[in-house]
């Protein structure tokens, strides 16, 4: 059976949003569902840069490279297109 | 320049130089047959021609893929146009950016850019021509090779003034901008809303190919749309830094400035304000379309009478239906998408950050400016 993961967005009046795990946020996310704007999709242009807050595995080194440029100060930055989810997470927009 | 900008001036640059896919998108449209994939769909079924109108409805098997490869024709013939101006573009902004100490970088990612976008429009005529000339033995959605200065192939009710008058506009706003740094990154920030439309769409029909069950066996033309996105990433990226990061470290523009880069907005806003039935993602003035969608059902491929045809544009052009829901909602998604891109650029009038010309249209609205024009086809 597929397990699920909640998506929450604490700070903002976006409702909670429950995904079968392992998928890629930027297929379920958008503008008028969440805080998150996504606009290259593959991991370059830092649009869709937040905080997540849950159990997901690091950041690949070519993700990291660009969190380093864009985001120094947040050890919880992610680029929300790069994320699968795997846990249950708290997006806050940076 | 800032180290942090330049740093992702760099990493842009050099990332594209290394994943460019313009090779493989060259030697995948050398190997196009429209006969090998005729069959097969090459889109997401919802990115179909006339998705979700009566005329799906009623389509069989054969005639619902010969729709979904009809998308992609029409969909690309629009970017092709969007490239042609891009190419233009990036040269007279690069001559613009390049007048500021160590700019050098950036108008060499333009370069690269343009190369890229050259073979794009390759790929996208090559393979759209041979499948008309198959369909119909004539091109319908695909126009002759044109400058930059033009209207995209189908466009809002114009005439021989505006035209003329969009033509000028243009012109002269390449003129300054070769010679204005402040309008030079300008120019990305209308190429970074355009782009943000695209990617919107794009990323579903790119997924098509990275989400089939044998991505080598993929259809060619679903294969060049993931190619197509994966360049664009980078070219959306330049708009950003350029048109969020360059142009912090300028001089705040002037009052003149601010005009010109207000109106390129609102113009886009003007570019973006309908939506289509017809074709989901894009933003095209749907009686512009009447005679190309005729064309189409009058082809061998529906055999409509002339009385049948019309009948069934009116039903699907003048009448609500689920495909004029979605693409209504992919317009109400790029509003709000525009809004937040542009949301820090503090030079902007508030009508241009709400997109507030775009917020007016609506469904009632297309299908009152439809169930007119429609009268006069
Ligand atoms: S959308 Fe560009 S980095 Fe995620």
């Amino acid at each position: 059976m597929a397990e699920f993961c909640t998506i929450s967005f604490p700070g903002s009046d976006f409702v909670p949003i429950t995904l079968e795990c392992d998928q890629n946020l930027s297929e379920h996310l958008t503008i008028q569902n969440s805080p998150v704007l996504f606009g290259c999709r593959t991991g370059i242009c830092g649009t869709c840069l937040v905080e997540v807050i849950g159990n997901i595995s690091p950041p690949q080194p070519e993700e990291q490279e660009m969190l380093e440029t864009l985001a120094a100060n947040y050890p919880h930055a992610r680029l929300a297109c790069q994320v699968n989810i795997t846990s249950n997470v708290e997006i806050h927009k940076i | 320049m800032e180290k942090n900008i330049h740093r992702k001036l760099q990493i842009n640059h050099t990332r594209n130089k290394q994943q460019d896919h313009t090779a493989l998108m060259d030697e995948a449209v050398t190997n196009f047959r429209y006969e090998d994939c005729q069959n097969e769909y090459w889109n997401p079924e919802e990115f179909s021609l006339l998705y979700g109108t009566p005329l799906w409805e009623q389509s069989t098997q054969h005639q619902r893929i010969i729709l979904n490869q009809l998308y992609w024709v029409a969909y690309y013939s629009q970017i092709v146009s969007a490239e042609i101006a891009t190419i233009f573009f990036n040269q007279t902004s690069a001559a613009g950016l390049y007048a500021q100490e160590d700019f050098r970088l950036i108008c060499d990612t333009l370069d690269l850019e343009s190369a890229q976008e050259r073979s794009h429009i390759h790929a996208f005529r090559t393979i759209a021509k041979q499948v008309e000339q198959a369909l119909f033995g004539e091109l319908i959605f695909t126009y002759p090779m044109r400058g930059p200065f033009t209207e995209t192939m189908v466009y809002a009710d114009t005439n021989a003034l505006k035209t003329w008058w969009k033509k000028i506009q243009l012109q002269y706003f390449g003129l300054i901008s070769a010679n204005n740094t402040f309008l030079a990154c300008q120019y990305f920030t209308v190429r970074g809303v355009r782009t943000l439309n695209g990617k919107l769409v794009q990323h579903k029909l790119s997924n098509y190919y990275q989400k089939h069950s044998h991505p080598e066996a993929a259809p060619i033309p679903a294969k060049v749309s993931y190619y197509h996105f994966m360049d664009e990433s980078f070219h959306f990226n330049s708009s950003t830094i350029i048109s969020h990061d360059v142009v912090t470290c300028l001089k705040p523009p002037t009052a003149f400035e601010r005009l010109v880069a207000n109106l390129g907005l609102w113009g886009c806003q003007r570019d973006h304000f309908h939506f289509s039935a017809a074709i989901n993602g894009i933003f095209w003035y749907e009686p512009a379309l009447y005679g190309k969608i005729y064309r189409v059902l009058r082809s061998r491929i529906f055999e409509m009478s002339d009385k049948d045809a019309k009948e069934m544009m009116r039903r699907c052009f003048t009448q609500e239906s689920e495909g004029l829901q979605r693409s209504f909602s992919t317009h109400q998604e790029a509003m709000k998408s525009y809004q937040v891109y542009v949301e820090k650029l503090d030079y902007l009038w508030q009508r241009n950050r709400d997109m507030s010309l775009m917020a007016t249209n609506s469904i009632s609205r297309y299908l009152a400016t439809q169930k007119n024009a429609f009268k006069s086809f």
